[in-house]
Formats: structure tokens, sequence, C-alpha cells
């Protein structure tokens, strides 16, 4: 069942269109993510939801009913800020307490109530304190028990830890799953950090210049994205531009050497470019694969996987290696071989 | 010591003796009331003599009234165009700074002339008198809370409690006042230290006050006036301490201050 429909959606701001002809439908329960490069919409079109912006067309329907222009303080839809946006004047308590106060709730209601999201959050005793007294991570989760203590119909998160440092962000991401999931609660998440997007979403909406580029599960857009900017966006990519040698057969050139793909082709002699994911290249040779050789350009450490940039004549290319500790890392100049199978190559959009 | 503490302490000291001998002088000279002895007598004429009281707490009620009007008109006025009209803000700054540049004599020349004619006639209201001190301590009160609000983000913490339910009051009341609470307490005391002494405008609207008073016990008195000057000097300090005693262990305060 469709449980929030946003329904050609537009915004203009003094004759930018910030979002264009938006359409997109959630169930229940369901995490989306909104995810673009900064300018890309995504925090217009969250807006318009929450009501803080009014769109210039078309419609946002919550559970069958129009709140397109309804005020942000009528949607009970919760809000989280990349700012945190705590109430400097009040204790994590009465942050948390706010909503429920503002619609006069029984007091021993409110007082359970903020008992049991701080019991959620996993901060049981720091209902006294006030939010400069506590850590970011710490405030994001008492802004997350704020927005969750009204019981929204909608929880909305505005790059909710992008203001986090690394570790934090990572804990946290799985938190907010956690909490999201527990609750059932229907989620817009937005974000500009496609590994955040990936490891959370149910689906993911990749945004651009205002527009939907696609809309899919996180797998779907990592291994069949449908536009060359979700190709570039999401993930790196290696992308071969190509002369086609033989179309029956699957045969490519690359740089003078030859390879084969399980991809169909366009006629012989005609160009391609052809994709390929870093992680599926691999250091030496693999019998019944690919074969390409070229010349080691950088070698970057990056804990769990090794990234190397291999140049193959005009061209460079990405290459993964997952990290053993008998790992023989390849000197930068030195002239190494690459595997890759036939079905990991595919070719993007030429349809 | 080094050479750097040295020139700081001596540059101290300079303050210190600029700020505190006329003080001392004028402490001195009151106390000299009697012939040859110290004694408070001036302080006792002072305190005895009722147009004193009467006077004072003229002041204090206008300075009260003129606080409740600012903060009314100004909170507002400065979220608003903090929230939705920062374009207009170098205008807005600008009005709030005429007070500065239109000499007092001149103003209540204009209120005079303006309010002894229909449609509002209201020369001889204090509320005139109110409004006047009102627009004379706007410099003070207004950027005083914008300064505050400057310390918090205005649109974020709206929208936050907007999606919380919140209504403009509820806004108002709850999230905005209590984290600007010291700024409007610091326009609150400056607009109080301002009209408790102010002259021109009490004079010309015939109304009592503490400044006119002052000035008549200048014309007639030798050590009184000194005297005076030295109790509305203890007041102004006692109205700061209220200040640094209210805005103490104020949360929205004390994260302002350690954030920036």
């Amino acid at each position: 069942m469709v449980f929030l429909r946003l329904s050609h959606l537009s915004k203009d701001f003094a004759q930018t269109a910030a979002v264009q002809d938006f359409n997109l439908e959630i169930e229940k329960g369901e995490l989306v993510t909104f995810l673009g490069p900064s300018g890309c919409g995504k925090t217009t079109t969250l807006r318009m939801v929450a009501g803080f912006e009014l769109p210039t067309e078309g419609r946002v329907e919550l559970n069958g009913v129009d709140i397109t222009t309804r005020p942000p303080n009528k949607r009970n839809v919760g809000m989280v800020f990349q700012s945190y946006a705590l109430f400097p004047n009040m204790t994590v308590g009465d942050n948390i307490g706010f909503g429920l106060r503002v619609s006069r709730r029984p007091q021993r209601e409110i007082r359970e109530r903020v008992e049991e999201m701080l019991g959620t959050i996993r901060m049981p005793d720091l209902s006294k304190r006030f939010p400069y007294q506590l850590s970011g991570g710490q405030q994001q989760r008492v802004a997350l028990a704020r927005a969750l203590a009204i019981k929204p119909q909608v929880l909305l998160l505005d790059e909710p830890l992008s203001a986090l440092d690394a570790k934090i962000r990572v804990e946290l991401r799985f938190e907010i799953r956690r909490i999201q999931r527990e609750l059932g609660i229907t989620t817009i998440y937005v974000t500009h950090d496609q590994e955040e997007a990936l490891s959370l979403s149910d689906r993911v909406v990749v945004m651009n210049a205002g527009r939907i580029e696609q809309v899919g599960a996180p797998f779907e857009i990592y291994n069949y994205p449908a536009t060359p900017f979700v190709a570039g966006f999401v993930g790196t990519l290696n992308q071969l531009r190509c002369r086609v040698i033989d179309a029956a057969k699957g045969k490519l050139a690359f740089d003078g050497q030859e390879f084969v793909t399980a991809t169909p082709l366009q006629p012989t002699d005609s160009s391609v470019t052809v994709m390929i994911r870093p992680e599926q290249l691999h250091l030496g040779i693999l019998q019944g694969e690919n074969h390409l050789t070229g010349k080691v350009d950088a070698v970057a450490f990056l804990g769990s996987v090794v990234r190397m940039v291999i140049r193959l004549g005009e061209s460079v290319v990405t290459l993964d290696v997952l990290n053993t500790r008998g790992l023989a890392l390849p000197k930068v100049g030195s002239e190494v071989p690459l595997s890759f199978p036939a079905q990991s190559s595919w070719i993007l959009g030429e349809r | 010591m080094r050479r750097g503490t040295l020139w700081s302490w001596l540059w101290i000291g300079l303050g210190v003796i600029y700020f505190f001998v006329p003080l001392a002088a004028t402490f001195w000279f009151s106390l000299q009331a009697k012939l040859n002895v110290l004694s408070f007598q001036s302080y006792v004429n002072v305190l005895k003599d009722p147009d004193f009281a009467k006077n004072f707490s003229a002041s204090v009620l206008w300075a009260v009234s003129a606080i409740i009007v600012g903060v009314l008109i100004f909170v507002p006025t400065a979220y608003w165009v903090r929230l939705r009209l920062p374009r207009v803000r170098p205008a807005v700054e600008f009005v709030t700074l005429l007070p500065f540049v239109v000499p007092a004599i001149v103003f209540v020349y204009g209120l005079v002339r303006t309010f002894s004619r229909p449609p509002l006639m209201i020369i001889n209201s204090p509320l005139l008198l109110v409004f006047g001190y009102t627009i004379m301590s706007m410099p003070y009160m207004y950027r005083a809370v914008d300064t505050g609000l400057r310390a918090i983000d205005v649109p974020v913490l709206t929208e936050a409690a907007q999606s919380l339910g919140a209504g403009w009051p509820t806004v108002m009341l709850r999230v905005v006042l209590p984290n600007i609470r010291v700024a409007v307490l610091g326009g609150s005391f400056l607009t109080f230290a301002i009209v408790m002494g102010e002259y021109t405008l009490a004079t010309w609207l015939v109304k009592p006050a503490f400044g006119p008073y002052m000035y008549e016990l200048g014309q007639s008195r030798a050590y009184e006036p000194s005297a005076c000057a030295i109790i509305s000097f203890a007041l102004t300090w006692a109205a700061m301490g209220i200040m640094q005693f209210v805005g103490r262990g104020a949360p929205g305060g004390v994260q302002v201050a350690a954030g920036h």
C-alpha cells in the first residue's frame, strides 16, 4: 500500500528550478534515501514533505490525504537536522518531551514516553543533561528521539550524520536503521554520501539537477546504473573507451589489447564505452578470464582494500584488492597483469 | 615579569585611574555636607526629600514600561528579519540607529508637533513619553536582541519546533525568548540606564522624572547632587549585578558563550 505519494512535485526559486516533476511512491515502513550532489534538489524535496517549502506544482499525499499546503506544525512529521537543532535552553528530557508538551499531553504520559525514547537511543541516564554537555553523536541521538517521541507518521532525516566524525557516523548509521526497523516507521533520508545511502536504504533515489535519475534497491543502483550520472556518482567505475573488433564474439580492443565481454555489442568497428567496477579486476593472471597488462601509477592503502591506479596507454583504470596480511603490494612503475571475467564488464545505456 | 605583561598592567592601571578618580572625588565631595566632619548628611537629605522618591519611582515606571514595549516590538521584529527578510536587514539597522543621529531636542520637537493635534492627540498622555523612550533605547534593545539571535540558529530551531507541532506563539515564548534571555536582559538594563538619566524628553513633555530632578537639585544645592549621582551609580551597578545573577546558570547563555 502506498503511504506517502509525491506526484509531479516541482519547486522554483526565483526562476531556477530546484526540483522538477518529482514522482515517488513510498510504502509504509520503507526507508528511502535521496542521494545526490549538493544542489540536486534532494533537501528541497524533503522540505516540501515537511511543509517548510510550498511546491510550485504537484501534490504531497500522506496516507491518502492531500497535505501539500498544510503547515508544518499540523503534519505530524518528525524531522532531524544536520545541525541537531536541539533547544539549547532545555535538558535532554525536555527536548524529547517538547512535542508532547506542545500538544498538551498529560505529564505522566510525557514522562513515560521520554523514558522510553531514552531507552531506545540507549542514553537512559542523560535526561538531565543540557545539549552543550553532550557529544555530537549523542546530540543527534537526542534529536532523533525528539522527532520520534511524537509518534510521527513519517520520519525525515536531512543529512543527519554529515556533521559527525567517521567512526560515529558509521555507528549511528546502523543505530538509525535499527530504530527505524524496530518502529517500522516510514522514513526519508537525505544524504550526499553514497556509502550511507547504499548501506541503509530499502530504496535509493539518485537525483541530479532537480530530477530523479534512478530509483531502485542499493544492489540495483550499484550494479545496474540506468544513466551515466548514476554510474559515475555511485561508487567508482572504470569507463574504457573500446573499439569493437568482432561484435558476434564480443571481442573488443582497449589500448591495443584484446578482451571479450558477455554484453551484446554494436556492429564491428564502432566505438563503445565499457564499464567495469574496480573490485571486478584482479591482479595477476587467472585462467579462463580476460588479461590486460599495464603499469602501476599509484597504490593507496585504504585498510580493508588496497586501491591501485593502473595505466594502460593513454587511460588509467582503478583496481581494488582485498587486504590480507600476506599481500605483496606492487611497486609504482612496475608492469602488472590484470584479469577479469567476461561477465563483469557491461555497457551503459547505449540502448 | 615579561615586557608585555608589564605594559598590560600599566594600561589597566591607567584605565582604573581614569574611571575611579572622578567617582572617588564625587563620593568624597558628597561626604562633606557638614563642616569639617565626614558624614552621610547629604544622602540623608536626598533620601528624605519626598520629590526624590516621586521622581525616582516615576522614572522606574517609564523605564520598565519602555522595556516591556521595546521587547514586545523589537524581539518579534528582529526575529522576523533574521528568519524571513534578511535582505531588509541593512535598512532596518539604519532605522534602529536613527536615535543616535537625531538629537533628542529635535526628536522631542517632532513628538510635540505630531501628537499635539488630531488624529493622535496624546501629548499629555504618559504613553507618549514611554513610546519616546522606547524609540530612544531602540539602538540598544534592537542590537542586543539581534546579537542574541545571531548566537542561535534561528531558522533551524524554528523549523525543529514547528515540526514538533509548535505554532508561532510557542516558538516565540518557549524557543526564541528563553535562548536570547541574556541578550534581552542586556538590552533591558541599557534601556533602564538611559531612561533613568534622561532629561530632554521628560522636561519638554512635562512629566516627573529623575533626570530633571537631578538637574534642579544641582541648581539649588551643593552636596546633594553628588550624593544623588553616587546613588544612581550604585543603582546602575546593582542592576548589572542582577543581570549577571539572572544570566548565570542560564543554559542558553552558557552554551552560547562556549560555542562562540
